[in-house]
């Protein structure tokens, strides 16, 4: 039996991809986009099981994998698996209000913004953000509006309110093991300044992060912050609760920081907050990754 | 000879969506930054002006918008990343290593928030000024300390001093050539004058070499094999390619041919003299050593019928050059023509087959001076062929004897 990083395949499969009779891709969702098929395509193996916690929605990359690993054989839902293999589960979205001058700040970005990505969408209805994203920065107008929405972003991923929620949180559940997610790495580091807890982020060394990890496991550490880092492939089955400040979450991303929780234990009861700033396309990106957890 | 360093010489691949250029049939055509150029690079260095000493994260994010006049997306791409590896970032002061400011701080903080289950109360400030204390810091700098070692963290340091326009204009396109050559998978150069510097460049970086038969007289032919056309596409060698392209710009008169894969096309990228690809144009030194530049001074002075032209064409025996330091020429009469090289270390058997290879390519025309104290082993000295013994300075009067013994002429006056 080998066990390999995705990496490592890549580097080795064309020497060693004839010796294996089964292949076992964990994390599969990761292939079928060109990055690394490569890799699945150099090994022989006749039989192939591929897992995922979260299957891709394009239909371009499930038909892809269906080449490389073959058909989907069995799915279940979320509700399928809490109770026995995962803890149940509790979402609270705590909707806050903007600051006046944040409002203001707010609304003066997305007029930026907001009539050159209509215009686009009008013109290419069937177009998605990405092909808006490729179009814009080619022209001065695109890059500025690009730009507008980077900041209204920005300015809603922490807000007054979301740090007044985040500090009472934390001392609410003080006694739980707490992860909080950000959207990127700056507010991170504005959580861990302000309340003195560990970041792990990418540029966090891998033994410093090792080693928080460890110290919250150990119960030293209670509180951990992470903008990505913690989504996918670390495990923290000590987490009970876990608070989403912000940040534009695929169903992915969003499914994956809530499996972080989700690891069952006697009593316990998986608590997930999501911050979301009223009045801004935050409201409506909860409710469609809520819609997309219960599909 | 100057040789370039990581940084000068294409440090990172160039990525190959900064590659700037246009296809005509086989044919990519590089689109090098002009004067017409200048007016948004000046606009773009002020910007970097102006975030000196700044985060870079926030330059970064000031550079996603567009810059106050117009400029081409690809070629302000282009110029971002040259005027980024110019930068040399740096870290922000940290009183503290920031390691233990974080290690320290996180635990102590975990500490007293499990202690304030008790007492109801958790204020951030006590803990921050406790742990500074202890650390014998004030709280502000164990504070600037925390995430000082992160990239996010880093500051702008620009380059003292910041290049003109013109000269930032000059190192894209080195990086652009640089950025063709490390995408080829074969090389063909053609040199005229000064072969010798852009060989021992290619020799030093050990890079797989042949030479071919030269199309013109005076020309060296050479054919280098491109990082693609290796089993494994090493950085190290595309890193040591791109350095051939500054030292092209010691030879007189080049035209490099390079057969690049891009945009996952087979194309020919060319090269030539003219093109605007050499930044430190002034930099480039005419002598190897101080003994070459003292003998072509007295040289100069003391014979006067006598032209002495620096680093003339290879001599090529078989499948070896060589490379002589002069050509002495007759003004009035070009036939009579002897060359000259200055040995460095040599032993007996190392002349010997100098010697023999000169034989090979039947030039009877060179003179070898060789210094008494780069010896590097005892043995008789070959008989046969022109060589001048030296200790320290080469003798004019000598050389100009071995001349008049090798190319006699009644006519000629000293």
């Amino acid at each position: 039996m080998t066990v390999a990083t995705f990496a490592s395949a890549f580097h080795h499969m064309d020497v060693l991809g004839n010796r294996f009779d089964l292949l076992v891709v964990d994390e599969v969702h990761h292939f079928g986009n060109g990055m690394s098929d490569e890799s699945l395509e150099l090994c022989t193996a006749p039989a192939r099981i591929g897992l995922t916690g979260t299957p891709p929605g394009s239909h371009h990359q499930r038909s892809r994998l269906e080449e490389l690993i073959g058909p989907e054989v069995y799915r279940q839902t979320l509700s399928d698996l809490t109770g026995e293999f995962l803890a149940p589960l509790r979402i609270v979205t705590l909707a806050l209000d903007l600051t006046p001058d944040e409002r203001r700040a707010y609304a003066d970005e997305v007029a930026v913004y907001q009539p050159v990505c209509r215009r686009f969408f009008r013109y290419t209805p069937r177009a998605s953000w990405q092909d808006f994203q490729r179009a814009a920065v080619r022209t001065d107008e695109g890059r500025r509006a690009l730009a507008a929405w980077r900041r209204s972003r920005r300015l809603v991923a922490f807000t007054q309110a979301k740090q007044r929620a985040l500090a009472q949180l934390l001392h609410e559940h003080r006694e739980s093991r707490l992860l909080v997610f950000t959207g990127d790495n700056d507010t991170a580091y504005s959580v861990a300044r302000d309340h003195c807890v560990m970041p792990i982020t990418c540029d966090i060394g891998c033994q410093e992060r090792t080693q928080a990890l460890k110290q919250f496991r150990a119960g030293e550490l209670h509180v951990l912050v992470s903008a990505q880092v913690l989504n996918e492939g670390m495990d923290v089955p000590e987490a009970g609760v876990a608070v989403l400040v912000g940040g534009r979450l695929g169903a992915r991303e969003y499914l994956q920081r809530i499996g972080r929780v989700l690891r069952p234990a006697p009593g316990k009861q998986a608590l997930v907050y999501e911050l979301v700033a009223r009045g801004t396309h935050e409201v409506h990106d909860a409710a469609r990754k809520r819609r997309e957890l219960v599909a | 000879m100057k040789f370039t360093t990581r940084r000068e010489s294409g440090g990172n691949l160039l990525p190959e969506r900064l590659l700037q250029f246009a296809i005509a049939g086989d044919e990519a055509i590089p689109k090098y930054l002009t004067c017409a150029d200048h007016p948004w690079l000046r606009t773009l260095m002020e910007e970097y002006q102006r975030f000196d000493g700044s985060r870079l994260t926030d330059l970064r994010e000031r550079l996603r918008e567009p810059l106050p006049c117009y400029a081409p997306d690809g070629k302000l791409k282009l110029a971002v990343h040259v005027l980024d590896r110019l930068c040399r970032n740096r870290r922000p002061a940290a009183p503290v290593p920031p390691k233990e400011a974080r290690k320290i701080l996180f635990t102590e903080a975990q500490r007293a928030r499990l202690q304030s289950l008790q007492s109801r109360t958790y204020d951030r400030d006590p803990i921050v000024a406790a742990v500074a204390s202890k650390l014998g810091v004030s709280p502000p700098a164990l504070l600037a300390s925390l995430f000082a070692d992160l990239p996010a963290e880093r500051l702008v340091a620009l380059p003292s001093p910041l290049p003109d326009p013109g000269d930032l204009a000059l190192r894209a396109n080195l990086a652009l050539a640089q950025g063709f050559l490390q995408r080829a998978s074969r090389i063909t150069l053609e040199l005229e004058g000064n072969a010798r510097a852009v060989v021992r460049q290619i020799l030093h970086r050990r890079l797989l070499c042949t030479v071919r038969p030269r199309s013109r007289p005076r020309t060296a032919s050479l054919e280098i094999s491109g990082p693609y056309s290796l089993f494994k596409r090493t950085l190290l060698y595309g890193r040591a390619i791109a350095s051939v392209v500054s030292a092209l710009h010691a030879s007189h008169h080049f035209r490099l041919s390079a057969e690049t894969i891009l945009r996952e096309r087979e194309l020919i990228v060319t090269l030539r003299s003219g093109d605007p690809i050499f930044p430190d144009a002034g930099a480039y030194k005419q002598y190897d050593s101080r003994l070459e530049e003292r003998f072509a001074c007295e040289f100069r002075r003391a014979a006067r019928d006598w032209d002495l032209l620096r680093e003339p064409e290879p001599l090529q025996a078989g499948d070896h050059m060589i490379f002589p330091d002069f050509a002495i020429q007759h003004r009035r009469d070009p036939k009579r023509r002897v060359l000259l090289e200055i040995v460095g270390f040599w032993t007996p058997q190392y002349l010997r087959r100098k010697l023999e290879h000169l034989r090979e390519a039947g030039a009877s025309n060179l003179i070898l001076c060789i210094d008494d104290k780069l010896s590097c082993a005892d043995g008789a000295l070959p008989q046969a062929g022109p060589v001048i013994r030296f200790h320290r300075r080469i003798d004019v009067a000598v050389v100009l004897a071995k001349v008049e013994e090798i190319q006699p002429s009644g006519g000629s006056r000293r």
